[in-house]
């Protein structure tokens, strides 16, 4: 018997978006009409995926209490992997949500068409359908790229390098840059974040990102790139497992916009940057296994027109296995 | 990588930076220390990461109470983190941007420099510009409630 993908909205695109989804996840699409209708089905078993709608905090502690009073928040039945929220909320006015036990991926949906979002964003459920949703190619099924990068000194090559592939792919200056500057903080953080010593250290946070380093072993950083005529997506794939999903979540819902960004002198990192690929336009899907191997992956549409492409319909993706 | 030109003028130092501001970037050693009045043009710089907007702040910031700060002729890059970061400009003036256009028709990407005392003259509502390559015109293409979010606070 096929898994489902469980669906709780009142807003109609989103049946449609989940319909497609769920087609190209092989799953059975069943739409609930309330919290409790989704926590019966996860008590049930057999869920491969939730999709709920959020339109604010008082609707998702609502959801909450169905899923604990049904279910329980940490029973096993209850993977934060297998929930997606779909919300029109800004993602700094979510913290909320991302600081859930149950909180997995983060859907901004604005829908170009939900019938080919729902098909784009299906790869991902897909994906998160398998033992573990690393590589690319279980997400894109255009050809992929891949370079390993064995000194710190390589990244600006890397990203330079992914910058000219998209203006040759008819990327405009502008996005191409965008995304060059998105692959720049994700190896940056492959190389300088990731790196933990047998006690879960940071061995470089107060490393000067300048430092040139020879990435050895365990260290170096692969990069994976593809483009399928519609959506670039590079990978930054470290073999640490260090991703510790609160800060991360924290990073990306903090936002600078009021408050003032002050200069930390014990971290060399900034702390601004993969929130400003999100802000940018782009998804950003992390895949992480405790100890393992993080893959960090970004994934930005081509289109005409800058405003389209800042505005576009994505993702912040997590999948965590302990 | 990121280059910066110095000129001495009746306004006070001119600073043009070209390039990238990334990791490597060493304000203190391109500018120096900086007389009373600095005016930083931005035209050129093409991308800034984040490390590169630490830097900046880092460096900018040392320079208050020291040096009157101008920004000049922001690139699109520049006005995304004067966005982004709400101290971006670190206590600095700012007289000009430049606006990213495309043209409808052939979809080329072009920019136009506005002073911000005539962008708040005129709200959101950037005129169009003539495309440079086809003559058609070209509309603002980002969205204005963020391009031009910072308006309310220079």
């Amino acid at each position: 018997m096929s898994k489902s993908l469980v669906l709780y909205s009142n807003n109609p695109d989103d049946k449609i978006f989940a319909a497609e989804a769920a087609a190209v996840a092989h799953l059975n699409l069943e739409v609930k009409s309330d919290f409790i209708g989704v926590a019966d089905a996860l008590a049930a078993g057999e869920v491969g995926a939730v999709f709920c709608e959020i339109i604010d905090q008082a609707a998702f502690r609502k959801f909450e209490e169905a899923i604990q009073s049904r279910v329980g928040l940490f029973s096993d039945k209850v993977n934060g992997n297998h929930f997606h929220f779909l919300t029109d909320l800004d993602i700094e006015k979510t913290t909320f949500l991302l600081e859930s036990p149950l909180f997995g991926n983060f859907v901004l949906r604005h829908y170009e068409s939900p019938k080919a979002d729902g098909q784009h964003y299906g790869r991902i459920v897909a994906a998160s359908q398998t033992d573990r949703a690393f590589g690319l190619e279980s997400i894109m099924k255009s050809k992929t790229q891949s370079v390993k990068l064995e000194w710190t000194t390589q990244k600006q090559d890397a990203v330079d390098a992914v910058r000219n592939y998209l203006l040759a792919a008819k990327f405009k200056a502008r996005m191409a840059t965008t995304v060059a500057n998105a692959v720049d903080e994700i190896l940056m953080n492959a190389m300088y974040d990731a790196p933990v010593d047998d006690l879960g250290k940071s061995i470089y946070q107060s490393t000067p990102r300048s430092t040139p380093m020879k990435l050895e072993n365990k260290a170096a950083v692969q990069m994976e790139i593809t483009y399928d005529g519609k959506y670039v997506a590079v990978s930054a794939i470290d073999l640490y497992g260090s991703v510790d999903k609160k800060k991360l979540l924290a990073h990306m819902a903090k936002s600078y916009q009021r408050e003032e960004f002050r200069v930390r002198a014990t971290h060399q990192g900034a702390g601004v940057g993969l929130g400003q690929v999100f802000r940018s336009g782009g998804s950003v899907l992390f895949s992480s296994e405790a100890g393992s191997r993080t893959e960090v992956t970004i994934m930005f549409r081509r289109l005409d027109m800058f405003r389209e492409f800042k505005d576009q319909f994505r993702f912040l993706g997590t999948q965590f296995y302990f | 990588m990121l280059n910066a030109a110095k000129e001495t003028t009746d306004q006070g130092l001119v600073v043009r930076l070209s390039g990238t501001i990334e990791e490597n970037v060493n304000f203190e050693q391109l500018i120096g220390t900086p007389p009373a009045k600095l005016i930083v043009n931005c035209k050129e710089v093409a991308r800034i990461n984040s490390v590169g907007v630490k830097a900046w702040i880092k460096y900018f910031q040392s320079l208050q109470g020291k040096s009157k700060l101008r920004f000049q002729e922001c690139s699109t890059a520049i006005v995304e983190q004067i966005n982004l970061i709400s101290n971006f400009l670190c206590g600095g003036g700012l007289d000009s941007i430049y606006v990213p256009f495309t043209c409808v028709s052939c979809k080329s990407q072009l920019v136009g420099l506005f002073k911000i005392e005539d962008l708040k003259k005129m709200g959101m509502n950037v005129p169009e510009l003539k495309c440079s390559k086809c003559g058609n015109k070209a509309v603002f293409d980002d969205i204005p409630e963020e391009y031009f979010g910072f308006l309310t606070r220079v």
